[in-house]
Protein backbone atom coordinates (compact mmCIF):
# COMPACT_ATOMS: atom_id res chain seq x y z
CA UNK A 1 0.00 0.00 0.00
CA UNK A 2 2.73 2.55 0.86
CA UNK A 3 4.45 1.90 -3.04
CA UNK A 4 0.99 2.84 -4.24
CA UNK A 5 0.82 5.89 -2.05
CA UNK A 6 3.98 6.92 -2.59
CA UNK A 7 2.88 6.97 -6.79
CA UNK A 8 -0.13 8.67 -6.58
CA UNK A 9 1.89 11.26 -4.06
CA UNK A 10 4.60 11.46 -7.45
CA UNK A 11 2.19 11.72 -9.99
CA UNK A 12 0.34 14.99 -7.89
CA UNK A 13 3.11 16.66 -6.80
CA UNK A 14 5.76 16.01 -10.04
CA UNK A 15 8.24 13.92 -8.06
CA UNK A 16 10.63 10.51 -8.52
CA UNK A 17 8.78 8.56 -6.33
CA UNK A 18 12.34 7.37 -4.87
CA UNK A 19 12.24 10.74 -3.20
CA UNK A 20 9.47 10.60 -1.04
CA UNK A 21 9.67 8.69 2.36
CA UNK A 22 7.01 7.67 4.56
CA UNK A 23 7.88 11.12 6.57
CA UNK A 24 7.80 13.26 3.76
CA UNK A 25 5.36 16.51 3.58
CA UNK A 26 4.53 19.67 2.81
CA UNK A 27 7.21 20.81 4.68
CA UNK A 28 9.72 19.33 2.17
CA UNK A 29 7.45 19.16 -1.09
CA UNK A 30 7.60 22.92 -2.04
CA UNK A 31 4.02 21.80 -4.17
CA UNK A 32 1.94 20.42 -1.73
CA UNK A 33 -0.10 23.77 -0.56
CA UNK A 34 -3.82 23.35 0.04
CA UNK A 35 -4.37 23.03 -3.70
CA UNK A 36 -2.01 20.24 -3.96
CA UNK A 37 -3.39 18.29 -0.77
CA UNK A 38 -7.08 18.82 -2.44
CA UNK A 39 -5.70 16.80 -5.44
CA UNK A 40 -3.96 14.49 -3.26
CA UNK A 41 -7.00 13.87 -1.57
CA UNK A 42 -9.34 13.31 -4.53
CA UNK A 43 -6.46 11.16 -6.22
CA UNK A 44 -6.21 9.07 -3.33
CA UNK A 45 -10.19 9.00 -2.99
CA UNK A 46 -10.27 7.70 -6.45
CA UNK A 47 -7.36 4.95 -6.08
CA UNK A 48 -8.23 3.11 -2.98
CA UNK A 49 -12.17 3.76 -3.39
CA UNK A 50 -12.72 5.45 -0.17
CA UNK A 51 -13.61 8.53 1.01
CA UNK A 52 -12.27 10.51 3.50
CA UNK A 53 -13.64 12.41 6.05
CA UNK A 54 -12.95 16.09 6.97
CA UNK A 55 -11.21 15.40 10.09
CA UNK A 56 -8.88 13.34 8.47
CA UNK A 57 -8.16 15.21 5.22
CA UNK A 58 -6.31 17.58 7.10
CA UNK A 59 -4.14 15.17 8.63
CA UNK A 60 -3.51 13.64 6.10
CA UNK A 61 0.23 15.07 5.61
CA UNK A 62 2.25 12.15 5.09
CA UNK A 63 2.58 8.64 3.63
CA UNK A 64 2.47 7.31 7.14
CA UNK A 65 -0.49 9.01 8.11
CA UNK A 66 -2.33 8.21 4.42
CA UNK A 67 -1.31 4.74 5.16
CA UNK A 68 -2.98 4.75 8.80
CA UNK A 69 -6.38 6.11 7.44
CA UNK A 70 -6.76 3.90 4.97
CA UNK A 71 -6.26 1.09 6.70
CA UNK A 72 -8.95 1.99 9.05
CA UNK A 73 -10.82 2.34 6.25
CA UNK A 74 -10.43 -0.62 4.58
CA UNK A 75 -11.06 -2.60 8.38
CA UNK A 76 -13.96 -0.71 9.15
CA UNK B 1 -56.42 29.79 0.47
CA UNK B 2 -52.68 29.79 2.08
CA UNK B 3 -50.33 30.66 -0.87
CA UNK B 4 -47.17 29.06 -0.68
CA UNK B 5 -43.93 31.53 -1.68
CA UNK B 6 -40.14 31.09 -2.26
CA UNK B 7 -38.60 32.27 0.68
CA UNK B 8 -35.44 35.11 0.84
CA UNK B 9 -33.16 32.41 0.98
CA UNK B 10 -29.73 33.75 1.29
CA UNK B 11 -28.34 37.61 0.37
CA UNK B 12 -26.45 36.87 -2.79
CA UNK B 13 -29.22 35.50 -4.71
CA UNK B 14 -32.78 37.51 -5.75
CA UNK B 15 -34.07 34.22 -6.87
CA UNK B 16 -34.41 30.52 -6.70
CA UNK B 17 -35.30 27.61 -9.21
CA UNK B 18 -37.94 25.28 -8.54
CA UNK B 19 -36.07 22.10 -9.06
CA UNK B 20 -39.22 19.21 -8.35
CA UNK B 21 -42.62 18.87 -6.63
CA UNK B 22 -42.16 16.95 -3.93
CA UNK B 23 -45.86 15.93 -3.97
CA UNK B 24 -48.89 15.95 -6.81
CA UNK B 25 -51.19 18.67 -8.40
CA UNK B 26 -54.31 17.96 -5.42
CA UNK B 27 -52.48 15.69 -2.90
CA UNK B 28 -53.01 16.28 1.01
CA UNK B 29 -50.28 17.51 2.45
CA UNK B 30 -49.54 17.97 5.61
CA UNK B 31 -47.59 20.95 8.05
CA UNK B 32 -43.82 20.74 7.47
CA UNK B 33 -43.93 18.16 4.87
CA UNK B 34 -41.80 19.07 2.18
CA UNK B 35 -43.79 19.80 -0.36
CA UNK B 36 -40.69 20.80 -3.37
CA UNK B 37 -37.27 21.02 -3.78
CA UNK B 38 -35.37 24.80 -4.56
CA UNK B 39 -32.01 25.58 -6.11
CA UNK B 40 -30.20 28.55 -5.73
CA UNK B 41 -27.09 29.42 -6.98
CA UNK B 42 -25.30 27.41 -4.02
CA UNK B 43 -26.94 25.10 -2.39
CA UNK B 44 -30.68 23.01 -3.01
CA UNK B 45 -33.03 23.10 -0.08
CA UNK B 46 -36.61 21.47 0.60
CA UNK B 47 -39.40 23.60 0.94
CA UNK B 48 -41.91 22.59 3.52
CA UNK B 49 -45.28 23.39 3.34
CA UNK B 50 -47.16 25.34 6.45
CA UNK B 51 -50.17 24.12 6.88
CA UNK B 52 -51.93 21.18 6.56
CA UNK B 53 -54.78 20.78 3.35
CA UNK B 54 -55.02 20.44 -0.70
CA UNK B 55 -52.06 21.08 -2.74
CA UNK B 56 -52.20 23.20 -5.97
CA UNK B 57 -49.10 23.61 -8.09
CA UNK B 58 -48.58 26.92 -10.11
CA UNK B 59 -44.80 26.65 -10.92
CA UNK B 60 -43.19 24.74 -13.10
CA UNK B 61 -39.75 22.64 -12.10
CA UNK B 62 -36.40 24.01 -14.09
CA UNK B 63 -38.01 27.63 -13.68
CA UNK B 64 -36.72 30.15 -11.70
CA UNK B 65 -38.57 32.70 -9.27
CA UNK B 66 -38.32 35.86 -7.51
CA UNK B 67 -37.83 35.13 -3.96
CA UNK B 68 -41.41 36.00 -2.32
CA UNK B 69 -42.95 34.51 -5.83
CA UNK B 70 -46.00 32.31 -4.92
CA UNK B 71 -45.58 29.02 -6.74
CA UNK B 72 -48.95 27.49 -5.31
CA UNK B 73 -51.73 27.21 -2.72
CA UNK B 74 -52.64 24.94 -0.48
CA UNK B 75 -56.32 25.29 0.20
CA UNK B 76 -58.53 23.97 3.25
CA UNK B 77 -60.88 21.86 1.63
CA UNK B 78 -62.08 20.55 -1.89
CA UNK B 79 -64.93 23.28 -1.77
CA UNK B 80 -62.31 26.03 -1.56
CA UNK B 81 -60.05 24.16 -3.98
CA UNK B 82 -62.93 23.95 -6.46
CA UNK B 83 -64.24 27.62 -6.19
CA UNK B 84 -60.30 28.93 -7.41
CA UNK B 85 -59.63 26.57 -10.09
CA UNK B 86 -63.78 27.50 -11.49
CA UNK B 87 -62.54 31.02 -10.91
CA UNK B 88 -58.55 30.81 -12.90
CA UNK B 89 -60.90 28.81 -15.63
CA UNK B 90 -63.40 31.60 -16.29
CA UNK B 91 -60.22 33.99 -16.81
CA UNK B 92 -59.82 34.92 -20.83
CA UNK B 93 -57.62 32.60 -22.48
CA UNK B 94 -56.65 35.89 -24.55
CA UNK B 95 -54.49 38.65 -23.97
CA UNK B 96 -54.93 42.02 -24.40
CA UNK B 97 -52.48 44.55 -24.91
CA UNK B 98 -53.77 48.09 -25.64
CA UNK B 99 -56.44 47.60 -27.91
CA UNK B 100 -54.94 44.38 -29.38
CA UNK B 101 -56.12 41.23 -28.15
CA UNK B 102 -53.36 37.96 -28.88
CA UNK B 103 -55.14 34.59 -28.66
CA UNK B 104 -53.32 32.29 -25.94
CA UNK B 105 -51.31 30.18 -28.56
CA UNK B 106 -50.49 33.25 -30.30
CA UNK B 107 -49.02 34.33 -26.91
CA UNK B 108 -46.54 31.61 -26.56
CA UNK B 109 -45.36 32.23 -29.84
CA UNK B 110 -44.53 35.40 -29.02
CA UNK B 111 -42.91 34.94 -25.86
CA UNK B 112 -40.60 32.03 -27.52
CA UNK B 113 -39.41 34.39 -30.60
CA UNK B 114 -39.18 37.85 -28.61
CA UNK B 115 -42.07 39.69 -30.66
CA UNK B 116 -42.39 42.73 -29.38
CA UNK B 117 -45.95 45.01 -29.25
CA UNK B 118 -44.57 47.10 -31.78
CA UNK B 119 -44.34 44.33 -34.39
CA UNK B 120 -47.40 43.21 -33.35
CA UNK B 121 -49.00 46.74 -34.38
CA UNK B 122 -47.23 46.50 -37.52
CA UNK B 123 -49.25 43.78 -38.39
CA UNK B 124 -52.32 46.10 -38.61
CA UNK B 125 -54.85 43.83 -36.62
CA UNK B 126 -57.20 43.68 -33.52
CA UNK B 127 -57.02 40.63 -32.82
CA UNK B 128 -53.65 38.70 -33.61
CA UNK B 129 -53.88 34.72 -34.11
CA UNK B 130 -51.06 31.83 -34.73
CA UNK B 131 -51.27 32.01 -38.20
CA UNK B 132 -50.75 36.38 -38.06
CA UNK B 133 -47.23 35.58 -36.21
CA UNK B 134 -45.43 33.79 -39.31
CA UNK B 135 -44.24 35.97 -41.49
CA UNK B 136 -42.91 37.84 -37.92
CA UNK B 137 -41.02 34.83 -36.45
CA UNK B 138 -39.04 34.30 -40.13
CA UNK B 139 -38.22 38.03 -39.96
CA UNK B 140 -37.15 37.93 -35.92
CA UNK B 141 -35.30 34.15 -36.61
CA UNK B 142 -33.27 35.70 -39.58
CA UNK B 143 -32.06 39.04 -37.65
CA UNK B 144 -31.33 36.82 -34.64
CA UNK B 145 -27.80 36.87 -33.92
CA UNK B 146 -25.54 33.58 -33.14
CA UNK B 147 -26.62 32.44 -30.11
CA UNK B 148 -25.01 33.76 -26.77
CA UNK B 149 -23.54 31.52 -24.04
CA UNK B 150 -25.63 31.83 -20.83
CA UNK B 151 -23.54 31.92 -18.04
CA UNK B 152 -24.53 29.25 -15.05
CA UNK B 153 -26.70 29.99 -12.69
CA UNK B 154 -24.41 30.66 -9.57
CA UNK B 155 -22.07 32.78 -12.28
CA UNK B 156 -25.45 34.88 -12.72
CA UNK B 157 -25.69 35.23 -8.79
CA UNK B 158 -21.86 36.24 -8.65
CA UNK B 159 -22.91 38.67 -11.50
CA UNK B 160 -25.18 40.35 -9.27
CA UNK B 161 -23.62 40.52 -6.53
CA UNK B 162 -20.41 42.42 -8.10
CA UNK B 163 -22.34 44.79 -10.43
CA UNK B 164 -25.00 45.57 -6.72
CA UNK B 165 -21.09 46.12 -5.00
CA UNK B 166 -20.01 48.10 -8.48
CA UNK B 167 -23.46 49.99 -8.05
CA UNK B 168 -23.43 51.11 -4.67
CA UNK B 169 -20.47 51.47 -2.67
CA UNK B 170 -17.57 54.11 -3.40
CA UNK B 171 -14.54 51.20 -2.88
CA UNK B 172 -10.98 52.51 -2.02
CA UNK B 173 -7.84 49.94 -2.04
CA UNK B 174 -4.71 49.45 -0.18
CA UNK B 175 -2.15 47.07 -0.60
CA UNK B 176 0.75 46.26 1.73
CA UNK B 177 3.47 44.05 1.55
CA UNK B 178 3.84 41.65 4.37
CA UNK B 179 7.66 39.88 4.95
CA UNK B 180 6.66 36.86 6.18
CA UNK B 181 10.05 34.58 6.73
CA UNK B 182 9.10 34.22 10.43
CA UNK B 183 5.24 33.40 9.90
CA UNK B 184 5.40 30.35 7.39
CA UNK B 185 8.95 28.85 9.34
CA UNK B 186 6.32 28.95 12.59
CA UNK B 187 3.99 27.94 10.55
CA UNK B 188 5.89 25.13 8.79
CA UNK B 189 6.99 24.05 12.46
CA UNK B 190 3.44 24.14 13.27
CA UNK B 191 2.27 21.88 10.73
CA UNK B 192 4.64 19.13 11.52
CA UNK B 193 4.32 19.10 15.02
CA UNK B 194 0.51 18.65 15.29
CA UNK B 195 0.66 16.51 11.95
CA UNK B 196 -1.92 19.42 10.01
CA UNK B 197 -2.39 20.54 6.54
CA UNK B 198 -2.25 24.09 8.15
CA UNK B 199 -1.62 27.28 5.66
CA UNK B 200 -1.43 31.04 5.76
CA UNK B 201 -4.93 31.17 4.90
CA UNK B 202 -5.97 29.99 8.30
CA UNK B 203 -3.43 32.13 10.37
CA UNK B 204 -4.99 35.03 8.63
CA UNK B 205 -8.50 33.73 9.51
CA UNK B 206 -7.41 33.56 13.08
CA UNK B 207 -5.76 36.89 13.15
CA UNK B 208 -8.44 38.87 11.59
CA UNK B 209 -11.11 37.42 14.16
CA UNK B 210 -9.19 38.68 17.04
CA UNK B 211 -9.80 42.28 15.44
CA UNK B 212 -13.32 43.42 15.91
CA UNK B 213 -13.44 45.32 19.12
CA UNK B 214 -10.76 47.73 17.58
CA UNK B 215 -11.78 47.74 14.49
CA UNK B 216 -15.49 47.81 14.65
CA UNK B 217 -16.25 49.46 10.77
CA UNK B 218 -14.88 46.50 9.53
CA UNK B 219 -16.97 43.96 11.03
CA UNK B 220 -20.61 44.15 10.35
CA UNK B 221 -23.48 45.54 7.81
CA UNK B 222 -23.78 49.07 6.36
CA UNK B 223 -27.79 49.69 5.54
CA UNK B 224 -28.73 51.59 2.81
CA UNK B 225 -29.54 54.47 5.11
CA UNK B 226 -25.86 54.85 6.23
CA UNK B 227 -26.67 53.10 9.43
CA UNK B 228 -23.59 50.67 10.58
CA UNK B 229 -24.32 47.83 12.46
CA UNK B 230 -21.41 46.49 13.97
CA UNK B 231 -21.04 42.78 14.56
CA UNK B 232 -19.84 41.06 18.11
CA UNK B 233 -18.03 38.46 17.00
CA UNK B 234 -16.22 37.54 13.80
CA UNK B 235 -17.40 35.29 11.01
CA UNK B 236 -15.30 35.39 8.23
CA UNK B 237 -15.97 34.39 4.84
CA UNK B 238 -13.53 33.15 2.77
CA UNK B 239 -13.73 32.56 -0.75
CA UNK B 240 -13.02 29.18 -2.40
CA UNK B 241 -12.60 28.74 -6.36
CA UNK B 242 -11.41 25.49 -6.79
CA UNK B 243 -12.73 24.91 -10.63
CA UNK B 244 -16.29 24.21 -9.50
CA UNK B 245 -17.78 27.72 -9.38
CA UNK B 246 -16.56 30.51 -6.65
CA UNK B 247 -18.15 30.46 -3.00
CA UNK B 248 -17.62 32.23 -0.08
CA UNK B 249 -18.45 29.96 3.05
CA UNK B 250 -18.16 31.70 6.37
CA UNK B 251 -16.06 30.56 9.35
CA UNK B 252 -18.45 31.36 12.37
CA UNK B 253 -17.36 32.69 15.53
CA UNK B 254 -13.82 32.17 14.16
CA UNK B 255 -12.22 34.26 17.47
CA UNK B 256 -13.27 30.66 19.33
CA UNK B 257 -11.05 28.30 17.33
CA UNK B 258 -7.95 27.08 17.35
CA UNK B 259 -5.62 27.13 14.56
CA UNK B 260 -6.46 23.23 14.25
CA UNK B 261 -10.03 23.76 14.83
CA UNK B 262 -9.76 26.79 11.95
CA UNK B 263 -7.63 24.44 10.02
CA UNK B 264 -10.18 21.67 9.56
CA UNK B 265 -12.95 24.24 9.11
CA UNK B 266 -11.17 25.55 6.05
CA UNK B 267 -10.23 22.41 4.97
CA UNK B 268 -13.96 20.25 5.23
CA UNK B 269 -15.56 23.58 3.81
CA UNK B 270 -12.49 23.30 0.66
CA UNK B 271 -14.10 19.47 0.33
CA UNK B 272 -17.47 20.73 0.43
CA UNK B 273 -16.58 23.20 -2.94
CA UNK B 274 -14.53 20.15 -4.62
CA UNK B 275 -17.87 18.02 -4.27
CA UNK B 276 -20.37 20.46 -4.57
CA UNK B 277 -21.60 20.11 -1.06
CA UNK B 278 -22.85 23.87 0.55
CA UNK B 279 -25.63 24.39 2.48
CA UNK B 280 -27.16 27.72 2.51
CA UNK B 281 -26.14 27.65 5.92
CA UNK B 282 -22.13 27.23 5.25
CA UNK B 283 -22.85 30.22 2.68
CA UNK B 284 -24.44 33.26 4.91
CA UNK B 285 -23.89 35.12 7.76
CA UNK B 286 -20.26 36.52 7.06
CA UNK B 287 -19.75 39.99 8.35
CA UNK B 288 -16.36 40.41 6.69
CA UNK B 289 -14.67 38.11 3.78
CA UNK B 290 -10.89 37.60 2.55
CA UNK B 291 -10.39 36.87 -0.95
CA UNK B 292 -7.57 33.87 -1.11
CA UNK B 293 -5.93 33.94 -4.38
CA UNK B 294 -2.59 32.67 -3.38
CA UNK B 295 -1.39 30.14 -6.63
CA UNK B 296 1.76 31.00 -8.08
CA UNK B 297 2.89 33.73 -9.18
CA UNK B 298 -0.94 35.82 -8.53
CA UNK B 299 1.03 39.59 -6.97
CA UNK B 300 -2.22 41.62 -6.67
CA UNK B 301 -5.98 41.10 -5.81
CA UNK B 302 -8.09 43.92 -5.86
CA UNK B 303 -11.25 42.44 -4.40
CA UNK B 304 -15.05 43.50 -4.80
CA UNK B 305 -16.80 44.91 -1.20
CA UNK B 306 -19.38 42.30 -0.43
CA UNK B 307 -22.31 44.25 0.17
CA UNK B 308 -23.49 44.24 3.35
CA UNK B 309 -20.34 44.11 4.42
CA UNK B 310 -17.68 47.41 4.62
CA UNK B 311 -14.73 45.59 3.56
CA UNK B 312 -12.83 42.37 2.07
CA UNK B 313 -9.21 41.43 2.71
CA UNK B 314 -6.97 39.90 -0.23
CA UNK B 315 -4.15 38.28 -0.25
CA UNK B 316 -1.78 37.09 -3.10
CA UNK B 317 0.81 34.40 -3.75
CA UNK B 318 4.19 33.88 -1.33
CA UNK B 319 7.16 35.53 -3.62
CA UNK B 320 10.81 35.57 -3.27
CA UNK B 321 12.95 38.37 -3.37
CA UNK B 322 16.85 39.52 -3.08
CA UNK B 323 17.39 42.14 -0.45
CA UNK B 324 20.14 44.13 1.67
CA UNK B 325 20.39 42.89 5.08
CA UNK B 326 21.59 45.23 8.16
CA UNK B 327 24.84 43.77 7.43
CA UNK B 328 24.75 44.52 3.95
CA UNK B 329 24.52 41.04 2.69
CA UNK B 330 22.42 40.07 0.26
CA UNK B 331 19.92 37.66 1.05
CA UNK B 332 16.48 35.98 0.16
CA UNK B 333 13.09 36.56 2.16
CA UNK B 334 9.43 36.00 1.41
CA UNK B 335 6.72 38.09 1.16
CA UNK B 336 2.80 38.28 0.04
CA UNK B 337 0.51 41.26 -0.64
CA UNK B 338 -2.30 41.78 1.69
CA UNK B 339 -4.89 44.34 0.31
CA UNK B 340 -7.84 45.86 1.37
CA UNK B 341 -10.98 46.89 -0.76
CA UNK B 342 -13.07 49.06 1.32
CA UNK B 343 -16.48 50.79 1.49
CA UNK B 344 -15.14 54.73 1.78
CA UNK B 345 -18.30 55.95 3.18
CA UNK B 346 -17.36 54.79 6.78
CA UNK B 347 -13.65 53.84 6.38
CA UNK B 348 -10.72 55.76 5.67
CA UNK B 349 -7.02 55.52 4.65
CA UNK B 350 -5.80 56.13 7.76
CA UNK B 351 -8.08 53.22 9.25
CA UNK B 352 -7.43 50.99 6.46
CA UNK B 353 -4.09 50.99 6.86
CA UNK B 354 -4.29 50.44 10.80
CA UNK B 355 -6.21 47.22 10.19
CA UNK B 356 -3.79 46.11 7.57
CA UNK B 357 -1.13 47.11 10.39
CA UNK B 358 -2.53 45.08 12.79
CA UNK B 359 -2.70 41.76 10.69
CA UNK B 360 0.68 42.01 9.93
CA UNK B 361 1.28 42.42 13.90
CA UNK B 362 -1.02 39.57 14.71
CA UNK B 363 1.11 37.33 12.32
CA UNK B 364 3.90 37.94 13.62
CA UNK B 365 2.67 37.71 17.12
CA UNK B 366 3.21 34.05 19.51
CA UNK B 367 -0.49 34.02 20.48
CA UNK B 368 -2.05 31.66 16.97
CA UNK B 369 0.22 28.71 16.99
CA UNK B 370 0.23 28.44 21.00
CA UNK B 371 -2.04 25.68 21.94
CA UNK B 372 -5.34 26.23 22.84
Amino acid sequence: MQANICNVMARVFNLNPAQITPASGPHDISTWDSAGHMRLILELEQEFSVQFTDAEVVELVSPAAIEAALARHCTS
Amino acid sequence: MKPITIPTINNNDTQATLVEWRKAEGSVVQPQETLAVLETSKATFDLPGEVAGILHLQATPGEAYDFGATIGYIFADSTERDNFLAGQAGKSSAAATGDLVVTQSAQQLVAAHGITELQLRSLGKKIIKTQDLAALISATAAAAPAEALRPSQQQTAIARLVSRSHASVPKSFILKKIICDAALDRLTEYGKREGLMVGLADVLVQVVSTLPGAFPFFFGELRDDLQFVPAKTAHVGVTFDLGTGLFIPVIRSAAELSLKETAQRMMGLRMKALRNKFTSDDLTGGNISISINTDADIVLVSPIVQVPQTCMISVAAVQSELHLSAEGQVRTRRFFNLGLAFDHRVINGYQANAFLNAIKTGLDSPAWDAAR
